[in-house]
């Protein structure tokens, strides 16, 4: 039986409307994202392994996914972004008065070794912490270099005295420009630790 | 009458087939080297997966969630901020025999292990996670 003319009419609105709504869905089904107000900050960690069938680590986590999520988690001493470090040593050292002495002291040259196998320098200098080790002068077989924001000490230790506040932390590290955190190199490594606006570690 | 009825049928089909397209496919990808390896491969629209939430004696929900509940706000927090953001690989790990891969394209998540004795590939799309979190969240007791 064919249709009508005014049948056709009547189905055909219905039929356009349906496919609008099916072509909607599946418009939305390609997951693309939303533009975002502002640029996502990632940070990045890389590790190469310069030897023949060497190790190689890409990780790519952008700071607002860890900046929600941590508050989410409640493990062992982990609970709403905060760390509890009640007495926390490191080696001896306990390590929030360590970064309190640090943060409360004016720039300077807090560390200098200089040995026959190598340098040390800890240094608070223009609104950072830097570390700088560097292990057999001749051969420069080893190189640290690590570069802390003293904002992102502040925020690590905004929450209170027996606590360090990983989201204040990384919500601090997310307004810092693209930086350089951790550079370790040694003959056949390459390990970097980074903050830019890219998504990728290239 | 027939027309009506098959312009009725194929309109379903249209709405029912986006419905699908919009919600994703789970795919899963499991192949072990040697002759009597196992191969698996499956595929299926992440809407069977939410609707089969449906029909989980809640019992079995409950257990689940039970176990899994210190990770669920996480699990959920997570996938919907994945699904936000750009496509990225979020993890590469590789060493002379193994490779791990960790991307997020489209609204769904890939992951990809490649060893001499297996090779896994699972994606599946990222409001699936959160929906299926959502749903085990809906059975943890009010503490």
């Amino acid at each position: 039986m064919k249709l009508s003319k005014q049948n056709m009419k009547r189905v055909l609105p219905l039929l356009a409307s349906a496919l609008l709504a099916a072509t909607a869905l599946v418009l939305t089904a390609t997951g693309q994202p939303v533009p975002l107000d502002k640029p996502e900050r990632w940070l990045h960690i890389r590790v190469d392994n310069q030897t023949a069938k060497g190790e190689m680590v890409r990780i790519n986590v952008p700071l607002e996914l860890a900046e929600k999520v941590l508050p989410t988690i409640h493990n062992d001493k982990l609970h709403d972004g905060k760390v509890r470090v009640h007495q926390a040593e490191v080696n001896g050292v306990d390590l929030r008065a360590l970064l309190e002495a640090v943060r409360t002291t004016r720039d300077g040259e807090f560390v200098t070794v200089q040995g026959t196998h190598g340098d040390v320098r800890v240094v608070k200098q223009a609104g950072y912490l830097l570390v700088h080790v560097r292990e057999d002068k001749d051969s420069a077989k080893k190189h640290v270099e690590i570069r802390v924001p003293m904002n992102v000490i502040d925020a690590l230790l905004s929450a209170g005295s027996n606590e360090l506040d990983l989201v204040a932390a990384i919500r601090a590290l997310s307004a810092q420009g693209d930086t350089e955190l951790v550079r370790v190199k040694d003959e056949n490594n390459l390990v970097r630790v980074w903050i830019d606006s890219k998504n990728t570690s290239e | 009458m027939l027309a009506k009825v098959g312009l009725g049928l194929l309109g379903t089909a249209v709405l029912a087939g986006a419905y699908l397209a919009q919600q994703g496919m789970v795919r899963v990808s499991v192949d072990e080297q040697g002759g009597q390896g196992t191969h698996l491969h499956l595929v299926a629209p992440a809407a069977l997966v939410s609707l089969g939430l449906r029909v989980v004696p809640d019992e079995k929900l409950q257990e689940v969630a039970a176990q899994a509940r210190p990770w669920l706000p996480a699990v959920r927090v997570a996938s919907a901020e994945l699904a936000r953001l750009p496509d990225a690989d979020l993890l590469e790990l590789r060493d002379a025999e193994q490779r791990v891969h960790i991307v997020k394209r489209g609204g769904a998540l890939l992951l990809d292990v490649e060893s001499p004795r297996h090779s896994v590939r699972i994606s599946f799309p990222l409001r699936l996670v959160n929906c299926v979190a959502s749903r085990l969240e809906s059975f943890v007791p009010a503490s």
